[in-house]
């Protein structure tokens, strides 16, 4: 498995800071390139110090352009109000209107693919929320292509494609294996035969389109960008003829009844859902409807979120069921 | 050659004097041309809920709202949209012969567009539109006025001349 690099090995975080005030974009350009490349998060909040999430370790960054663990250090980079402000108007290329329902959801999908979760005030009309008012934190999770992170689970797959769920607690890898998966089958890789492949993808994080084009290498598939997964299913099967659909986070009822209608139809499913580990799994009530009602056969339990994308173990629901 | 010399002067004095009529003219333009640009903006929102840049590269605009709106989208490349507009204007203020008022009127709609949901962004258009109208219906009172007013006295000081002259 390798991280694909386009130009400088550490492209991916410099390409999640590009909206972030100049200010704090120039510190954090700076840092060590040890760090920029096992950062997983930004942690961005108001009046408060810039935090750069790696698997095992936070770093701060001092005034000075050095970063330290230690969160009470002196003369250490915060972000302030004004700034996290700007920043957030330039996430949205100065047209907030225009990420209304992502803003809704609590994310931005910025360029390149990655995904800003964002912290404020609710605003609510109608007993459901419409927006998101003064933001006091951002938390910019960097897009990464991990180019051979399901070979695990194509092994399987090139044996039958059967309906796959990929289970894992989250920053544990699905949404990269989901896109490593859709690539590998779209193009005949490591797999029988091609397969029309339609990626249903609600989060905009699996392809990452931006400006008319997937950043992510997905190979053939089609991209139904931002559509939420019930309404986007049912297209899919009735206008793109897929032979598979894939999906990311698996979670209301409305998804798995299109889960269930697509399975009926002889379409393949890969999908995702949010899991702590396999014990977790089978106590939800989720699982034994996405098991016999959604046909999921194969079942890919991913490791913690210190080992990304580590696949701990791969069960047949079958086997499971005996 | 007197002839020719009247007829210069006469030609000229009408020249300067519809230069200045132009003027009229050309506000009159540039507010028909705002509106319907605002007009533009509001159901680019509504219905794709395209980014501003994106707004601003899809509209064809004329002379001269033209020169604005591309001017914008150049300052865009380094500032806020907030800030490229009004740089935009502050630069081609003197194109179009604008009140401080009506300057300031147009200037500060661009500080809150593209700051909140689309709906509240819709009815902000509509309030500019509202507001421009008014100076509109002035600019082409003004024009019915005093627009001639130039002209007869441009050729006219033209005529005077000639006649000094012969």
């Amino acid at each position: 498995m390798y991280e694909k690099s386009a130009g400088t090995e550490n492209h991916y975080f410099d390409s999640a800071i590009y909206f972030l005030d100049e200010k704090i974009k120039n510190s954090l350009i700076q840092i060590p390139e040890n760090i920029k490349k096992n950062a997983q998060e930004i942690r961005l909040r108001t009046d408060k110090p810039v935090c750069i999430v790696c698997s095992d370790k936070n770093f701060f960054i001092k005034n000075s352009g050095l970063t330290t663990q230690n969160y009470h250090d002196n003369n250490i980079l915060k972000i302030d109000k004004n700034a996290l402000e700007k920043s957030f108007y330039s996430l949205c290329e100065y047209s907030v209107y225009s990420f209304e329902n992502q803003i809704s959801n609590g994310f931005i999908t910025a360029k390149d693919g990655h995904r800003i979760g964002l912290c404020g005030t609710a605003v609510i009309k109608n007993g459901e929320i419409s927006g998101i008012r003064e933001i006091t934190s951002m938390n910019i999770r960097i897009a990464k292509e991990f180019f051979g992170c399901s070979s695990g689970i194509m092994t399987v797959l090139n044996k039958a494609l059967e309906n796959t769920l990929i289970i894992g607690p989250p920053a544990s890898g699905k949404t990269s294996i989901l896109r490593d998966i859709a690539r590998n089958i779209s193009l005949g890789i490591n797999i029988q035969k091609p397969i029309k492949t339609v990626i249903i993808d609600e989060r905009c994080e699996i392809a990452g389109v931006s400006s008319n084009t997937s950043q992510f290498d997905i190979g053939l598939c089609d991209v139904m960008n931002a559509f939420p997964k019930y309404v986007g299913i049912e297209m899919a099967v009735r206008c793109l003829s897929p032979e598979c659909i894939i999906c990311d986070e698996i979670g209301g009822e409305s998804d798995i009844d299109e889960l269930i209608k697509c399975s009926n139809c002889g379409v393949n499913l890969i999908a995702s859902v949010h899991a702590k580990n396999k014990d977790d799994f089978f106590r939800k009530n989720i699982s034994k409807t996405l098991i016999s009602k959604c046909g999921f056969e194969n079942l890919v339990f991913l490791g913690s979120n210190k080992n990304a994308g580590e696949i701990n173990q791969i069960i047949k629901a079958s086997d499971f069921k005996k | 050659m007197k002839f020719i010399g009247g007829t210069i002067l006469i030609t000229t004095g009408f020249l300067i004097g519809y230069f200045f009529y132009e003027k009229y003219t050309t506000k009159i333009n540039f507010f028909t041309q705002y509106i319907e640009f605002i007009t533009f903006i509001k159901n680019s929102i509504m219905c794709y809920s395209s980014p501003l840049k994106t707004i601003l590269l899809g509209y064809k605009s004329k002379n001269p709202l033209k020169k604005y709106i591309e001017d914008c989208v150049l300052f865009l490349n380094e500032s806020s949209f907030s800030r490229a507009w009004v740089k935009s204007f502050e630069k081609n203020q003197n194109s179009v012969n604008l009140s401080p008022e009506e300057k300031n009127l147009i200037i500060s709609f661009g500080r809150q567009l593209g700051t909140s949901d689309s709906l509240s962004q819709a009815k902000y258009c509509e309030q500019q539109i509202e507001m421009i109208k008014p100076y509109l219906t002035k600019a082409v009172r003004e024009k019915s006025e005093k627009g001639k007013l130039p002209i007869v006295l441009g050729a006219g000081i033209g005529i005077a001349v000639t006649i000094l002259m012969v």
